[in-house]
């Protein structure tokens, strides 16, 4: 019995030790990741670099899968025609050049000498089978659906077709599931199903995989574009599931830079004067949907009641500890995208009261609904939430679901609300048909929500020119038209964070992830 | 003998091919697929369709169960429906791990709590009997997981001594994982040990000896600790179950790569191929742990060894 | 007094030190000399008070479950004697509010496996032969798999709700129960007055309702409270593997598994919640182990 207090005394006495939080010495702020890496003299580029992530890669295969964390390991044993820039928006890579003969057929040059990992040259027969596929698989989605037909031109061209004008078709040939793969290896592929050898055009050639562990790749000497190497020797990808593990890595210098980095450990970071935390805004904007076909939901005052009742910084303090930045939009724009604008006619803010005012005015007496969800952050977020619309008159329970059946729940209309993420590509034509039209029902027109003045303006859209200026006054006019018809509630972009020690040079984040490790150096 | 082990082997086989039965049929039932996980934004029914072709889940039930059993026996574990590669190939990347711990957990228990446990037994009034035993209650008392965090929150945040997860800083990552997944265990071992060594010690046998003038420490070595053992060999093989359970959420808590973290993952993906075969790996260690125990069994009581060499016959 | 006086003077008096006390006297009393046993009781009966008390400790809407983001993650003070959590509710106030989930679920599910279990093991027990056998068979299978994982398999299955995780929780303990019951129905199934009360004609139901089982009522108290504490431990496992009890409701396992992140600065929030586990699994260790101490002396 004594022995039991005793015990338990210890147990409080370290729970009181253990208690006090380090103090939060902001002397070492988060520096901006712009793509902006030069080569001092002196620079080492012939180091063993270590990128430490969460999740496991999935396949080598390109059209396997579209997850984060496969995308940006495969992305160095693989070539792309198009790499993306820092707002996921288009680069030539093994483009040489492009024109387009009319609004429907473009014509891509390759660049000639481009050899693969196992010392062959790499020909346009490779480039077409490898987007035939892609074509073929499920990966690509949506972006391909434009896409008519992919053909060899000669020996240095190939020719692609599209249902009607598609300005955002070299964006979409960034998607990972377009990387090149030689045709030798993916007939072998196709029978073996066996990739864990992978062959393919990119600054690294593949070494070893530990699964649920590493990848190690090794720079490839051989790369067709000596002026953008690797500046690094080798590249190893380690697997650390716990956020704060990720951080000791990098504080114990076992790696050399963690690319998910978890909030929680913000401040301890920035006291640490060895370690140097970089940002970057993203374009993962985090909403709040709502079935436009239910009742309730159905009326537009309720729906921009909800936009009013809402206050989007508490929500992002509940989300992600206040990294990020507020958003008030209603088609997914992110502010960094083409065309975005903030808060399109300052319709909306943190506005209990007018809230109350237009659920009076709609008519539509109090309902209850409920709040699906399928992420930690998320879940914070929708039991926030169910307070705001508390207030209105909404009462709102919060239902947890698994990933896997959140499709479905979507699809058998059992999601009145729902919190999640999406995140844009630069282009909004890649994501304003999926989301908000009648093609995208069934898909990923989550808000059930179609308007034919709509469709018209995103058709114009695309269809105006192939120049982004005058695309972009639409967009802002569809903005404008969203605002009004408020078919979901944008919340916030969270920011994006690499940590690394402070002598590590090159990083560059995009709105995504950080990417182009290639860059690494000291 | 051998004849025994090779009966009990192939014993094994239609126990597992009812839990693969079993866990297959729960997995019909869940609800959501795959398809979910490996398209994300690009879900359609059309696209959902494609994908489900693709890995033959649009067959009916009983011939998906059957092509799956049919590869079992033949050794295969199937293609995952996330990774379309092998699944033997992810069981046998993180399996090893999952071994690690828990073989690491009962030798440790082991080790240290049989002999806390006979000393406690032979000396039932001393301080130190009264410490195991309350160490033993608060051993079973102890949630694995809230262990596990209490031991991160001393030895990784707090003293900076050991890692908080991962397997990469060797024999140092295990030590925590093991103790925390051991707790039960060892209090559990310790108890059984200490009632058994005392049910022993008071036999009349024992007595002679004492009186015969043999030392303290040769009665309780050569007489009263291989008559003990019985009950202690039971626990340490039957709670295998438990440890296995256990681990899955050690693994979680301290990150491990390892089956357990495994099953779950495969879970939460819908991925049925991975989820059994961790499951299967998981059968069969318990019913070769609990055959390895029959076997301790036979050597360590020489009536049973009689039985069987008398079964033989 | 009285009593001393009455043993020497009346003839009642005198032989009243030779009644037998009642078994359950006996044991009772065998039970109070355990100290550790009466702590565990003790410590049981608070827990339970705390959870029918809660609603009087702390209202579950304002304190349990709603939000206060400026009063998110404070330490331990006078006016939250085990801080706030992420989203700035009370931590006690959740802790005394799970306490119910955890005990009704955990007791339910127990009930569930003793009826259930209690039942296929008495009709193995007593029937023999190939009954036994296939029942048996039956069990064994899920034997096989740790009850934590069982669980969670049908969890997973037939989604997370309070009725669902009560079944899966009952089911996974199921065989355990079974084989208990059996091997008690099959000791006693033996025993001479079983054989007289078939003599006289009683028929099978009765014999075991009325002999059988309420000799095998001791070791499956035992049990009950042993594997009751299991079953709260299986909840709170499941709960923090995320296939439990569902955000915001509070349990002792998801706080535990969302104040995790935390951990490294705010300590507080996984002490608090798993005390609560540890202390209800103790007390009703301690419980059980003095009811087989009481029921049975020679163990000691």
């Amino acid at each position: 019995m004594k022995k039991n207090l005793v015990l338990m005394s210890a147990l409080l006495a370290l729970a009181m030790i253990a208690t006090t939080a380090p103090a939060a010495a902001a002397n070492n702020p988060p520096k901006l990741a712009v793509p902006s890496t030069k080569v001092e003299p002196g620079a080492k580029l012939d180091e063993n670099i270590t990128v430490v992530q969460q999740l496991d890669m999935v396949s080598f295969d390109p059209i396997n899968t579209s997850d984060l964390s496969n995308r940006y390991i495969i992305t160095n044993i693989y070539s792309y025609l198009f790499a993306q820039d820092e707002y996921l928006n288009n680069v030539p890579e093994l483009v040489k050049s492009f024109k387009r003969l009319n609004d429907s057929t473009w014509q891509f040059e390759i660049y000639k000498g481009v050899k693969t990992h196992d010392g062959k040259d790499l020909t346009v027969d490779d480039v077409v089978y490898s987007l035939q596929r892609t074509q073929k698989g499920t990966a690509i989605g949506a972006l391909f659906k434009p896409v008519d037909k992919i053909s060899k031109v000669n020996d240095n061209t190939i020719q692609i077709t599209t249902f009607g004008p598609y300005p955002a078709l070299p964006t979409a040939l960034t998607h990972v599931a377009c990387g090149i793969v030689p045709k030798a290896y993916l007939e072998k592929a196709e029978v073996s199903k066996d990739w864990s050898n992978p062959i393919g055009t990119g600054r690294y050639k593949f070494k070893s995989r530990v699964i649920g562990d590493s990848v190690v790749m090794e720079r490839f000497d051989g790369y067709f574009n000596q002026k953008d190497k690797a500046l690094n020797k080798s590249l190893t990808f380690k697997i650390i599931p716990e956020g704060s593990g990720r951080t000791i890595a990098v504080e114990t210098r076992k790696a050399d830079i963690n690319v998910v980095f978890d909030t929680v450990d913000y401040a301890r970071v920035l006291a640490n004067a060895n370690l140097q935390l970089w940002e970057h805004p993203s374009q993962t904007v985090w909403h709040l949907g709502y079935d436009n076909t239910q009742k309730g939901f159905d009326n537009k005052l309720v729906r921009q009641a909800i936009n009013l009742a809402i206050d989007r910084k508490a929500l992002l303090e509940v989300g992600h500890n206040g990294h990020g930045t507020v958003v008030f939009n209603n088609a997914t724009f992110a502010p960094t995208v083409l065309g975005a604008v903030n808060n399109p006619g300052n319709k909306y803010s943190y506005d209990p009261e007018k809230a109350k005012a237009l659920m009076k005015q709609s008519g539509v007496a109090g309902f209850d609904t409920e709040i699906i969800v399928f992420r930690d952050e998320a879940e914070r977020m929708a039991v926030l939430v169910q307070s705001y619309l508390q207030a209105i008159g909404i009462n709102a329970t919060v239902k947890r679901i698994e990933n896997a059946v959140f499709a479905q729940t979507i699809q058998a209309h059992k999601a009145p609300m729902f919190i999640t993420s999406w995140g844009c590509y630069w282009d909004p034509d890649m994501f304003l048909a999926r989301r908000f039209t009648k093609a995208g029902i069934g898909g990923v027109n989550r808000v059930w929500y179609q308007n034919p003045v709509l469709d018209l303006m995103i058709d114009k859209a695309r269809t105006v020119s192939f120049d982004n200026k005058p695309r972009a006054e639409v967009y802002k006019e569809i903005q404008s038209f969203m605002a009004d018809e408020a078919p979901e509630a944008d919340l916030y972009v969270n920011t994006m964070y690499a940590l690394a020690n402070k002598d590590l040079k090159g990083i560059e984040i995009n709105v995504e992830m950080p990417h182009n490790y290639y860059k690494l150096h000291y | 003998m051998l004849k025994f082990i090779v009966k009990r082997l192939f014993a094994m086989i239609p126990v597992i091919l009812a839990v693969t039965f079993v866990v297959f049929t729960i997995m019909w039932f869940v609800p959501g697929d795959p398809t979910n996980i490996i398209l994300g934004n690009e879900w359609t029914e059309a696209a959902s369709a494609q994908v489900k072709a693709e890995l033959g889940l649009d067959r009916s039930f009983l011939v998906q169960f059957l092509h799956y059993t049919g590869n079992l026996l033949q050794g295969d574990f199937g293609i995952s429906y996330i990774t379309r590669a092998p699944v033997g190939e992810q069981l046998m990347a993180r399996f090893p791990n999952t071994l690690e711990v828990v073989l690491g957990a009962m030798l440790f228990c082991v080790l240290v709590g049989v002999p806390i446990g006979v000393y406690s037994g032979v000396k039932p009034y001393s301080v130190f009997s009264n410490l195991t035993m309350v160490a033993g209650l608060l051993g079973i008392s102890f949630p694995i997981f809230w262990l596990g965090l209490l031991l991160i929150l001393l030895f990784s945040v707090h003293l900076g001594w050991l890692p908080s997860s991962g397997l990469e800083d060797g024999f140092a990552s295990f030590i925590l994982p093991c103790l925390a997944l051991g707790g039960n265990y060892m209090a559990n071992i310790m108890r059984i040990t200490r009632s058994s060594m005392l049910e022993v010690i008071r036999q009349d046998y024992i007595r002679t000896a004492k009186a015969k003038g043999v030392k303290a420490i040769d009665v309780v070595l050569k007489h009263a600790l291989q008559n003990s053992m019985m009950p202690t060999i039971t626990v340490i093989g039957m709670d295998i179950g438990t440890l296995l359970g256990g681990v899955v959420l050690t693994e979680t808590v301290f990150s491990i790569p390892g089956t357990g973290r495994l099953l779950l993952e495969s879970i939460n993906k819908r991925d049925t191929p991975t989820v059994i075969g961790c499951l299967v790996i998981m059968a069969v260690c318990i019913a070769v742990s609990n055959l390895i125990v029959d076997i301790v069994y036979a050597y360590v009581d020489p009536r049973i060894k009689a039985q069987y060499g008398a079964a033989k016959d | 007094m009285d009593e001393t006086i009455a043993k020497y003077t009346t003839r009642k008096g005198f032989f009243k030190q030779y009644k037998k006390k009642s078994r359950l006297e006996e044991i009772w009393n065998r039970f109070l000399r355990n100290k550790l046993a009466v702590v565990g009781l003790v410590i049981f009966v608070f827990i339970i008070l705390v959870a029918i008390l809660a609603p009087l400790i702390a209202n579950y809407d304002t304190e349990a479950i709603r939000v206060n983001v400026p009063n998110r993650l404070h330490s331990p003070s006078a006016a939250h004697i085990f801080g706030t959590d992420e989203l700035g509710r009370d931590i006690m106030a959740r802790i005394v509010h799970g306490a119910r989930i955890s005990l009704v679920v955990g007791c339910a599910a127990i009930a569930f496996a003793l009826f259930v279990g209690g039942a296929l093991g008495a009709i193995a027990g007593y029937s023999g032969g190939k009954i036994d056998d296939v029942i048996m068979r039956c069990m064994d299978v899920f034997l096989c798999l740790p009850d934590v994982l069982l669980a969670l398999a049908i969890v997973a299955a037939f989604g997370t709700n309070l009725v669902n995780l009560t079944i899966a929780i009952g089911l996974a303990f199921t065989p355990k129960f079974s084989r208990l019951v059996r091997s008690a129905v099959m000791t006693v199934r033996g025993i001479e007055y079983v054989e007289a009360a078939r003599a006289i004609g009683a028929t099978n139901t009765r014999i075991i309702a009325n002999h059988v089982l309420i000799n095998c009522f001791g070791p499956i108290m035992v049990q009950v409270t042993l594997y009751v504490a299991n079953a709260i431990l299986t909840i709170s496992a499941l709960s923090f593997i995320g296939l439990g009890i569902q955000a915001p409701i509070p349990e002792w396992g998801n706080m535990l598994a969302s104040g995790r992140v935390y951990m490294r600065d705010y300590a507080y929030i996984v002490i608090a919640p798993g005390m609560a586990i540890f202390m209800t699994i103790l007390s009703l260790n301690l419980l059980g182990d003095g009811l087989r101490d009481a029921l049975d002396p020679r163990l000691k």
